[in-house]
């Protein structure tokens, strides 16, 4: 006989389930947390194999099995986010009371980021790509929690002003101009600033008669490259004999001359001028002429003259820019309010401006430029371009130029990519379709139709100006 | 020639032959000159797997020579002195090659100090000699405890430490009555013990260690007093290795279901149902909806008891957590497995029995009964398991 | 039941175990199982990449971790691979060993590497056991693992003395086992003439049940490699086969104290042994097999079991181990390994059970090495309210 069952016998009874457990860290985990107890330091592991540096760090690399213990990395205290989530209820096993931001922190030096809390900001203000940094925990606990969270550093990255000397202000937010600042860059992001490289210090006219080499000839092609759709031209001034020249006079006659014809442009001088000069004779020169923008080499290498098809050597040559150089190039055109734009011709240049710029100098934003093609850089490669795309600090622009046929892809990669593009004699002296251009400015007018293609509308002088920084003279 | 650190520069450059590792040194075809300032001039020259060490004023063939003081090479050499910062603050130059330098990195074993051999009797007065200095007084406050150690073996001895008034003292005998008394058969044992070459459950386990007292006080030795550290032990220090303690606790809740809910209901009436199996006639308790054995539902509530007979006593002398609160339980207890009246087989009951009579319980089997128990019911009854407070003797 | 292998045949080519200890501080759980892991690979001579497949278990509740199949995935290799979880309690190991070999006899996975792991210290066994009972009634009550009753059986049956001395001499005969054994965590050199002293003096944890006498307490893992027939014997030299095995359940209740025998409730022991001699045509599995690795938690239960796993009659049991027919030499080796009252991580002790009796096949266990040739081994697991798996294995592929 089968039994009916009564619902009025059902209820439910609390219970609890309480048990004690340890957890054993392991020599890894423990070197791990006791550094950053002890020494306040972050540390990864490195897998050589598969080229990763990864936090938190593990005794063997998921992907290949290698044994990674005992590749230790120091990593900095500060880090980008790459992902965040506001935990917005409140739990007794949760670290912080809700609201509060649980961020992916990638710290610098490491490839895989890590959960962490981010505290010090409002979490309507958090963002992907801001820069954060580790505060360390007063009391320990032997646990993760001995970084006791992370927050924000801007006042870091505090734009010093190019003019008047700085207010030593404790920033912790953005100011309301600042976050306007910020709010209009990004309206501008379909904007692409095309830059027209004249001249260079070794484009001759029998190459192609229409590189300018007088101030006057300066002027004309710069005009036309402008109502090409050029918003900046980068120049190294010339002797009449075409010999690239270091002289104050002749700079400043030349780029005095640009302006006068064609007051809205900004003109970008080289501080590299020419081969064989001395670095004060490239950097007195910025600072007599006081440009918006100059070049600032990144890395002493080989910049040679070869034949590509057969690798013999014409002109082997050191392109000297020293650590030294590249900071005190740097704080000279910072403090005369000359902005930087940073030539990497490799990613050991970007690595570079990345150490430099530790020591605070740089106002933000940061401009690169990514230069393909030199004999003694690296050539063009779309993969190496987007490690160095990613490899960026935040809040900086890129652009690019390329040697030769490097020319046009390389741009035509960064405008996809959302970056900016130069083109010029400097830099190629025939259209795509293998004819000599008629000046610099036909080369714009490709660039132009590149960026038509991409739906990118070329920048006007003053756009760029708000895009890169720049303060106009 | 002087001592740093206790080994002299000659000790380094005599062992040189015997650290060699011939692996390490594949490839490399050079000389590498040492200039120990006030100590003298060596040479290593390495070629095909071998080497050769010599003192001499030429050092003009080396491809690169390295320049110190004694202490500093020493230090590096024996891993007191971090080689990189001696390296940065100037203590410690190069001359020539400084790649090459690197290479000797590899191909020699790290220099160990000669070590003396301490005997176990050496231990246990080292390890007794430092008990007052490795005490604790902050984490012993207001205790007053007197620790006695009973050492046999050839080596043994008797200790007794005694904690009172936030002050340690040690004396090498045993008296009066001590809180704790630990006996090992061999001093040896405790000295490994100590060293944490075994475990104390090991040493239980295999009657080679007793402890007497209060055992929950032993257990905080290791509060008391700082770890022992092996004077024998290398110059590294042995790397600290973290270990989480915690309790995890959460809130649980449990639906009855209709069957074990009226089983549970029952209960406040101080009644015990149990469901049968039509096939095999089994009752279960708790009441269960289906005979696993016979796989059918039941088809009957059956009132057993209270009152049964005891069939079997789990004595319990280990304290496991309640998984309620993850208190540890006190010890020892009798869980019993009744008879209740009206259920026969293997229909038990499992209960716990009154503390007091764990010791009076008979267990009985087939025909032959055990000691009859009745239950003894809480005043306050909510359908748990606690409604039944224990079972006691039916007398 | 018929035989239970339709598909292909299964060989298991590669073993590997860490040292079982008491503690582990130096690495974490994934860095513990890493190393049986390594071991396996190497032993089998095989990459990561030639694996296919990923079992992985271990005990509910002990270690306190929640899904640690996710974040073990450092230790055990099953990035981008596919991987199954097992927890079935004590028996998790021998289930781990069962899955692998379905796994491989489906046809669904060429190469399969199953991973046991516990680490002991971390967590709270015996508070973790008492989860698995009905948090409504027996989880209050209960004793986790220990109990007295199988030792209150035999002396009941067999008389204090001879009980006892079963059981202590038993013991003395793992630990003689362990001390051959370099993976063993106990091995206290016990002499034989210890006995009477221990028997007196060991700690007692349950009614008789002596803490000497039960298993111990350890840290480790146990990594073991099956692979198809046409794999096994491409990739190695000496597959050992996966001839049958066989699960027996109970329910969950405690309801077998009663002492009743006219009321016997289902011993899964002697039913699963029942089932796989019968269905491969075993009559005396004391002469067939070569070796039995039994999960024996206990001297008392190990001695108990004997009789339920070979059917013997009377006392047959106690006799063997009376005359030390259950040693390495004898007769009828048990646990040449030194057994689970040795080394029991306890997720890993069920598969390393297979995974001995599979070096003993192989003739590579080293120092504990049965004397003679092993063709064919039996392995067991235990766990819960009696449940209890038995795995065969063989070395030629001939049944």
């Amino acid at each position: 006989m089968m039994q009916e069952f009564d619902k009025n016998d059902c209820f439910t009874l609390n219970g609890k389930l309480a048990l004690p457990y340890s957890y054993f860290a392991g020599r890894v985990g423990s070197t791990f947390i006791t550094t950053i107890r002890d020494q306040k330091k972050i540390m990864g592991v490195r897998c050589d194999t598969c080229n990763k540096v990864f936090i938190p760090p593990r005794q063997t690399c998921e992907r290949c099995f290698s044994d990674i213990r005992e590749n230790w990395v120091d990593l900095e205290n500060t880090g980008i986010v790459t992902n965040f989530t506001v935990v917005r209820y409140d739990d007794k096993h949760l670290p912080r009371k809700a609201p509060f931001v649980l961020a992916l922190i990638k710290l610098d030096g490491a490839d895989t980021p890590f959960v962490h809390i981010l505290d010090g900001i409002e979490p309507e203000k958090v963002e992907v790509g801001m820069k954060v940094e580790a505060v360390f925990a007063k009391e320990t606990t032997n646990t993760i929690l001995d970084i006791d969270h992370f927050a924000p550093v801007t006042e870091r990255v505090r734009v010093i002003e190019p003019s008047a000397p700085v207010a030593k202000q404790e920033k912790k937010e953005l100011s309301k101009d600042e976050r306007d600042q910020l709010e209009r860059r990004k309206a501008m992001s379909h904007k692409v600033i095309i830059t027209a490289a004249l001249s260079g210090a070794a484009t001759m006219k029998n190459q192609n008669p229409n590189v300018p080499y007088t101030p006057k000839e300066f002027a004309e092609e710069a005009a036309k490259c402008y109502k090409a759709g050029a918003a900046m031209v980068h120049v190294h001034a010339r002797e009449e004999s075409g010999m690239a020249t270091h002289e104050h006079d002749k700079i400043k006659a030349t780029h005095d001359a640009i302006k006068d014809k064609t007051p809205e442009l900004i003109v970008n001088l080289s501080s590299a001028v020419g081969m064989g000069k001395t670095p004060e004779q490239r950097i007195s020169q910025i600072i007599h002429v006081k440009p918006e923008m100059a070049s600032l080499n990144t890395n002493t290498m080989n910049f040679s003259i070869v034949e590509r098809k057969t690798g013999k050597i014409f002109l082997d040559y050191v392109f000297e820019n020293t650590f030294t150089m590249l900071q005190d190039f740097g704080r000279a055109m910072e403090e005369n309010g000359v902005k930087p734009e940073i030539e990497c011709y490799d990613m050991g240049g970007l690595d570079n401006t990345l150490i430099i710029m530790k020591q605070g100098f740089f106002t933000f934003p940061i401009n690169f430029n990514f230069v393909w093609g030199v004999a003694g850089g690296q050539s063009f490669r779309p993969d190496a371009f987007i490690a160095m795309k990613n490899a960026l600090p935040p809040n900086a622009n890129y652009t690019t130029c390329g040697v030769g046929t490097d020319e046009f892809p390389c741009i035509t990669l960064s405008c996809m990519l959302g970056g900016h593009m130069r083109v010029g004699l400097e830099d190629n002296i025939r259209t795509p379709k293998g004819d000599l251009a008629k000046g610099s400015f036909e080369l714009v007018e490709w660039a132009v139709r590149i960026a038509e293609i991409f739906g990118r509308e070329p920048a006007t002088p003053d756009e760029a100006r708000e895009i890169m920084g720049i303060v106009k003279r | 020639m002087a001592e740093y650190f206790g080994v002299k520069v000659e000790d380094i450059f005599n062992t040189m032959q015997e650290r060699f590792r011939p692996e390490g040194a594949q490839g490399v075809d050079a000389s590498f000159g040492y200039d120990i300032t006030g100590e003298g001039k060596w040479k290593l020259t390495v070629k095909d797997g071998q080497m050769n060490i010599e003192e001499t004023e030429d050092l003009s063939d080396c491809v690169v020579v390295t320049i110190t003081d004694g202490e500093t090479f020493v230090g590096v050499n024996i891993g007191k002195v971090d080689g990189m910062s001696a390296f940065s603050s100037g203590k410690f130059k190069a001359e020539g090659d400084l790649g090459a330098l690197g290479k000797t990195a590899k191909m020699f074993r790290k220099y160990a100090p000669a070590k003396k051999e301490m005997s176990i009797r050496d231990y246990l007065i080292d390890m007794f000699g430092t008990v007052v200095e490795r005490f604790k007084p902050e984490a012993a406050k207001g205790m007053d405890i007197k620790f006695a150690f009973d050492l046999g073996g050839e080596y043994g001895g008797q200790w007794t430490v005694i904690i009172k008034d936030d002050t340690c003292q040690v004396i090498e005998k045993i008296e009066g009555k001590p809180t704790i008394k630990l006996e090992f058969m061999d001093a040896k044992d405790y000295v490994d013990f100590s060293l944490g070459k075994i475990d104390a459950q090991s040493l239980l386990a295999a009657g080679r260690a007793a402890v007497q007292g209060e055992i929950n006080l032993a257990l905080k030795w290791g509060e008391f007093f700082e770890k022992y550290l092996d004077p024998m032990a290398s110059g590294e220090k042995e790397q600290e290795l973290l270990v989480l303690k915690k309790t995890i606790s959460v809130g649980q809740r449990f639906a009855t279901g209709p069957v074990m809910g009226k089983f549970l209901n029952a209960l406040k009436d101080k009644k015990i149902l149990g469901t049968k199996c039509p096939e095999c006639g089994r009752i279960m308790l708790p009441a269960r909806e289906i005979c696993s054995e016979c796989r059918v539902r039941f088809s009957e509530w059956v009132e057993v008891g209270p009152k049964g007979q005891v069939r079997y006593m789990d004595y319990v002398y280990y304290a496991s957590p309640d998984p309620l609160t993850g208190e540890t339980r006190d010890t020892p207890y009798g869980m019993i497995s009744v008879l209740l009246d009206g259920c026969k087989g293997n229909d038990t009951f499992a209960h716990i029995v009154r503390n007091d009579q764990i010791d009076r319980i008979e267990f009985g089997w087939n025909e032959m009964a055990g000691t009859r128990v009745r239950p003894v019911w809480n005043e306050k009854r909510t359908g748990s398991i606690f409604d039944i407070k224990y079972f006691e003797i039916d007398e | 039941m018929a035989h239970r292998k339709k598909n292909r045949n299964v060989g298991i080519i590669g073993v590997g175990q860490t040292k079982h200890s008491s503690h582990r501080e130096d690495v974490n759980q994934p860095e513990m199982i890493h190393e049986a892991v390594r071991a396996a690979l190497d032993d089998s001579g095989l990459k990561l990449e030639d694996i296919d497949c990923i079992v992985h278990g271990n005990m509910e509740l002990f270690e306190m971790v929640f899904m640690p199949d996710l974040w073990h995935v450092l230790g055990t290799g099953a990035y981008g691979k596919s991987q199954f979880r097992i927890t079935t309690g004590g028996t998790v190991g021998a289930t781990l060993s069962c899955a692998a070999d379905n796994l491989v006899a489906s046809g669904m996975y060429d190469v399969v590497l199953a991973i046991g792991f516990e680490k002991l210290q971390e967590g709270h066994t015996t508070g973790g056991i008492t989860n698995m009972a009905d948090p409504l009634w027996f989880r209050n009550l209960q004793t986790g693992a220990l109990t007295g009753s199988t030792a209150y059986n035999i002396i009941r049956e067999f008389g204090e003395e001879r009980a006892k001395k079963a059981s202590m001499l038993y013991r003395v005969i793992m630990d003689k086992h362990a001390m051959l054994n370099p993976y063993a965590h106990r091995a206290f050199g016990l002499e034989f003439d210890q006995m009477d002293d221990l028997i007196k003096n060991s700690p007692k944890l349950v009614g008789d049940l002596k803490l000497i006498e039960m298993c111990s307490q350890s840290d480790g893992a146990c990594a073991v490699i099956y692979a198809s027939e046409e794999k096994a014997k491409k990739l190695s030299q000496n597959p050992v086969w996966v001839r049958d095995h066989v699960t027996v359940h109970r329910e969950e209740t405690f309801c077998i104290f009663g002492y009743d025998e006219k009321y016997p409730v289902t011993m899964t022991h002697t039913e699963a042994a029942k089932r796989l001699f019968e269905r491969n045509g075993i009559t005396d599995p004391v002469e067939y097999f070569d070796v039995f690795e039994m999960y024996d938690p206990a001297s008392w239960w190990a001695v108990d079991w004997l009789r339920d796993f070979f059917l013997l009659e009377g006392d047959e049991h106690l006799k063997l181990v009376e005359n030390r027919e259950i040693m390495i030499d004898g007769k009828i080796p048990i646990n040449p390994s030194g057994g689970v009252i040795a080394s029991n991580p306890i997720g890993a002790t069920a598969l390393l059970r297979v995974a001995e009796a599979a070096l003993q096949v192989r003739g590579d266990a080293g120092a504990h090495q049965i004397p003679r040739e092993v063709k064919h081994a039996l392995a067991s697991g235990f766990g819960g309210t009696m449940w209890t798996v038995l795995t065969m294995l063989e070395k030629e592929l001939n049944w």
